[in-house]
């Protein structure tokens, strides 16, 4: 979801990204299934566009429900990275 | 885009992709049709500036990127306890149960063959299958046994009723010898239907081959200890 956050991208592109980032451990493959349910939660939104390179592709972007859990999900995660590297500086 | 595609990464391709279907339709949530679409979109998109043809040699390495359909998350289901405890009370009632216990037992173990074979499909967890294996290792216990012993008690009387009803060593060793043939010819049978016999012992793994081997080996020593008594006897 961050990786569509403020912007559109087709789901090979989305894949791209992904790849790129250092010690990311995911299935290609997972990626698909992962849009599929979260469309189906109403989380992002699709749709299909002409590509001057071959058949239509499927762009993806983040909806107002979308962008509110996402903000949530990130706000949870700053919260644990926080603690674990409170946890780990032995402050606790 | 490559538009040429040799027949056998055509089928590669589409093996993949209904397996990936396939997979997909037990997930909630997920559109089987869409992910599928959008698979060999990735697929095509990936192989765009390959050369032509496509063989299924160049298909490979794209798919092993993409991962192999089984390992697309699922999300948590509740886990379904009902069948295995119901296969479980039967098996405990078998136990119990003078009267009907047999019926229970043989009924427990078929009920814990049908779960396991609707389960395993979606992922059976360790804790379910040890309420599935007790009936089904009883059950297998038992057969095994009875087809062990099968020639003892027929082969017996007979020889004891020859021997003028007396039990004799001559008469014991008669029935070793007779053992020790049947457990050979048991041996030659699970070795040409090793297959049959591990479907049979599913889940438990039996290496049918070596059973083989051990039966005639342990069943040829019998026989011919027997063989030396019969004769040391006379």
């Amino acid at each position: 979801m961050n990786a569509l956050h403020g912007r559109r991208l087709y789901g090979y592109d989305i894949v791209r990204r992904l790849r790129a980032l250092d010690g990311l451990v995911i299935r290609e493959a997972n990626v698909y299934p992962i849009l599929s349910r979260l469309k189906t939660e109403g989380l992002v939104h699709a749709t299909l566009e002409q590509s001057p390179e071959g058949p239509a592709r499927k762009y993806y972007e983040l909806t107002p429900a979308g962008r509110l859990r996402l903000t949530e999900m990130n706000d949870t995660w700053e919260r644990l990275a926080h603690s674990l590297r409170t946890l780990r500086e032995g402050d606790l | 885009m490559t538009d040429a595609w040799t027949p056998d990464a055509v089928n590669r391709l589409n093996r993949y992709l209904d397996e990936m279907r396939r997979q997909l339709s037990t997930q909630e949530g997920v559109n089987p049709d869409e992910v599928v679409d959008e698979l060999r979109a990735h697929v095509h998109f990936e192989l765009r500036d390959a050369r032509a043809p496509v063989t299924a040699e160049t298909l490979e390495p794209v798919l092993s990127s993409l991962g192999a359909a089984a390992e697309s998350p699922a999300p948590a289901r509740a886990v379904d306890w009902i069948p295995a405890l119901i296969v479980f009370a039967m098996f405990v009632a078998g136990v119990l149960l003078f009267s009907y216990g047999p019926y229970l037992l043989i009924l427990s173990a078929v009920a814990a063959r049908a779960v396991l074979a609707r389960e395993e499909r979606d992922g059976l967890s360790g804790a379910r299958m040890w309420l599935l294996v007790p009936p089904l290792v009883l059950l297998g216990a038992g057969v095994a046994a009875a087809l062990l012993v099968a020639p003892v008690f027929p082969a017996g009387e007979i020889l004891a009723r020859q021997a003028g009803g007396s039990l004799t060593a001559g008469v014991g060793a008669a029935v070793g010898i007779t053992l020790g043939l049947w457990w050979m010819v048991l041996a030659a049978l699970v070795a040409t239907g090793r297959r049959a016999v591990a479907w049979l012992a599913h889940p438990l793994p039996i290496d049918a081959a070596r059973v083989a081997r051990r039966l005639a080996v342990t069943g040829a020593l019998v026989a011919a200890a027997s063989a030396a008594l019969f004769f040391f006897v006379r």
